[in-house]
């Protein structure tokens, strides 16, 4: 109780101090966590949507995104697709934020920098994989429980509760499986293949939306097993 | 504890602070310094250097090889940074996808490379969405900046980008599109001949990328090659044909069928559907006087008049013909050739009359799949592109023209396709 107490003493201090000139480094924190680092309405995702930084928030979380601790000194990302941090966090917001690319010298930009720097004390972490998966194949479908496991970490944070599509992020989320279910039926693939496709590839490949892809790293497939068996179990 | 503390303030900076319209705030980095880049991409290039700059198509990279470093005993190493290999960098606008860089040339101060971005990507993407591109997407061209790697500037153009070239003065870069796919599609629709099947040829103000002109074709034009004023430019066409293009006459507002004059190869040509010669590549001879056409499907070269636009000889070389370079001394021609892999070596004689040299062959472990040639050090030395088997990392050799043996080679992307030589004055 007293321990409780001292935080809230101290963050309101903080807070007083920080709306009065905040700390480039602590806004980034912020802004890392918020949406609105995309000026689109349309946008409701923020960089910890899909990453951790280090700070422990949603650990039972499954995102698609590497935690970014350390990300600052790596020497590329995006699985070597992008050669320089900017580019990493640029493509993020281009395709998946509805953003443009950030500008290098503009105070937001600067205090996302900052965070991201802040948690990077290694300088010579070395690159992540990231196996995105091109040629899709079938799978077979796994233990379902485990794929509501799978569910809940992985997809229910921006589509919802499975098949009612609950507490999703906005009414543009689409509901699963019910939107793959007809797309499936007009498309006359089976729902599991649609399934696989859209977990692997996102909005790449000619999908569209705003989804990133799960690659090999994020979800294996074991895991995309489970969940076709939990989202399409007939 | 700390930890909370800082979401706790987080959370509250979030509260009181609008994204888009900060405050001022304290910064810890000097503004110079933000989204530093690290170590520069690749050792600025001093002056005199040659670097050869590669397309890797099928992992849309390039390689930036230091031909110093190969014609000095670099070895191969598939690790990215080699002794030769200065660095590969990615090009493309999608990450993830495979975009196809095809072709590439470099501006005569050594400043830029233009990259034509194909989207033609076989096996790239699978799904209900179908394969991805396919050549059904629009082609790109990437104004790459040689000093620090960054794309600088990207243009759309038509399907399936084939060549790039700029004009010797550099004032003008031309594309020409392998749309194989209009050819297909021609052929569904039971047209066998016609402008159904014409590709156009896009000329290109290599400053600002803005698209000048477009210039209806032939059926899927690939490989072109400028006189030495940049006024002419000859074409392979697949349908059997050359197209030789008035670039003088497009430039002055000239109409399509008053720029382009199309001459067959064979005197029994085929279809862009089904050729028989199979046009794929050109090299503009001395002075002008001759283009030869590479043969893909016969393994044949064809000489062209340039002035007369008529055909001239025709020579058959040991494997398919691909794409090659004349010596600075305008005497021999080197053609890279394919099936039986190696390089050919032919003579220029009196009125451009060819006699075979010399055919360099090659192994698949040491070259497989030559694909173009370029001619440096004085006519000594051949810089050679290899696709090698499409899976594993391709290699760019270097041949001593006098013993035909092979001094260096270097391991580059998977399906390295064209080169550009980035000479830095």
């Amino acid at each position: 109780m007293r321990r409780a107490l001292v935080v809230v003493v101290l963050a309101a201090s903080a807070m007083l101090a920080s709306c009065a000139e905040p700390a480039a480094k602590d806004v980034g924190r912020a802004l890392f966590r918020d949406p609105r680092l995309s000026p689109s309405e349309f946008n409701d995702v923020s960089c910890s949507t899909c990453h951790d930084d280090g700070s422990g928030e949603g650990e039972a979380l499954k995102r698609s995104g590497h935690p970014l601790t350390d990300t600052a000194f790596r020497p590329s990302w995006w699985g070597g697709n992008a050669p320089t941090l900017k580019d990493a966090v640029d493509h993020c917001l281009v395709f998946f934020m509805r953003a443009p690319p950030l500008q290098r010298d503009a105070p937001a930009s600067r205090a996302l920098y900052e965070h991201l720097l802040s948690i990077s004390p290694s300088t010579s972490a070395p690159p992540l994989p990231l196996t995105v998966v091109e040629n899709i194949t079938s799978l077979p479908k796994g233990d379902p429980r485990e794929g509501e496991r799978i569910y809940a970490a992985a997809c229910a944070a921006c589509h919802g509760d499975a098949f009612t599509g609950a507490g999703r992020l906005n009414e543009l989320t689409s509901i699963v499986p019910g939107d793959s279910v007809s797309f499936a039926e007009q498309s006359g693939f089976p729902l599991s293949t649609v399934i696989i496709e859209k977990v692997r590839h996102g909005s790449f490949f000619a999908i569209g939306g705003t989804m990133p892809p799960y690659s090999v790293e994020a979800m294996s497939d074991d895991e995309l097993s489970a969940l076709i068996g939990y989202l399409d179990p007939i | 504890m700390r930890g909370r503390l800082a979401i706790v303030v987080a959370v509250g900076v979030s509260a009181c602070l609008d994204p888009q319209a900060l405050p001022p705030l304290r910064f810890d980095v000097p503004v110079d310094q933000v989204w530093r880049d690290g170590a520069p991409a690749v050792a600025p290039a001093v002056s005199g250097e040659r670097r050869l700059i590669v397309t890797n198509s099928l992992d849309d990279s390039v390689s930036v090889v230091s031909w110093d470093g190969l014609i000095n005993g670099a070895v191969d190493n598939a690790a990215d940074n080699t002794a030769a290999q200065l660095a590969r960098f990615p090009v493309g606008l999608v990450p993830f996808e495979r975009e196809g860089p095809h072709h590439v040339t470099v501006d005569p101060a050594g400043a830029f490379a233009f990259i034509g971005i194909s989207n033609f990507v076989p096996g790239g993407g699978s799904g209900p969405h179908g394969v991805h591109g396919g050549g059904t997407a629009d082609g790109r061209v990437l104004k790459v900046d040689l000093a620090t790697l960054r794309t600088v500037a990207a243009v759309r153009v038509d399907k399936n980008p084939g060549d790039i070239r700029l004009s010797p003065d550099g004032s003008t870069l031309i594309v020409s599109h392998f749309d194989l796919v209009r050819v297909a599609e021609a052929a569904a629709a039971g047209i066998e001949r016609g402008p159904e099947l014409d590709a156009r040829l896009a000329l290109l103000d290599p400053v600002t990328l803005e698209r000048t002109r477009f210039v209806s074709l032939c059926p899927a034009p690939h490989g072109v090659a400028f006189t030495s004023d940049g006024n002419t430019l000859v074409s392979s066409c697949l349908s059997d044909e050359a197209a030789v293009v008035d670039l003088a006459a497009a430039k002055a507002g000239a109409a399509d069928a008053d720029v382009v004059v199309r001459l067959p190869l064979l005197d029994a040509p085929g279809t862009g559907q089904l050729p028989n010669c199979g046009p794929y590549a050109v090299t503009m001879g001395p002075a002008d006087r001759t283009a030869w056409v590479s043969c893909y499907s016969s393994g044949e070269l064809v000489a062209v008049d340039v002035a007369a636009k008529t055909r001239g000889q025709t020579v058959a070389l040991p494997g398919l013909a691909v794409f090659g370079d004349v010596s600075d001394a305008g005497d021999v021609l080197a053609i890279a050739t394919q099936d039986t892999d190696g390089l050919m070596l032919l003579q220029i004689g009196a009125d451009d009359a060819l006699s075979a040299r010399q055919f360099i062959p090659f192994s698949p472990d040491v070259c497989g799949l030559p694909h173009t040639a370029l001619f440096l050090d004085g006519d000594t030395r051949l810089a050679v592109v290899c696709e090698g088997n499409k899976r594993e990392p391709g290699r760019v050799i270097a041949v001593d023209v006098a013993s035909g043996e092979v001094i260096g080679g270097v391991s580059v992307g998977i399906f390295p396709d064209d080169i550009g030589l980035q000479v830095t004055p």
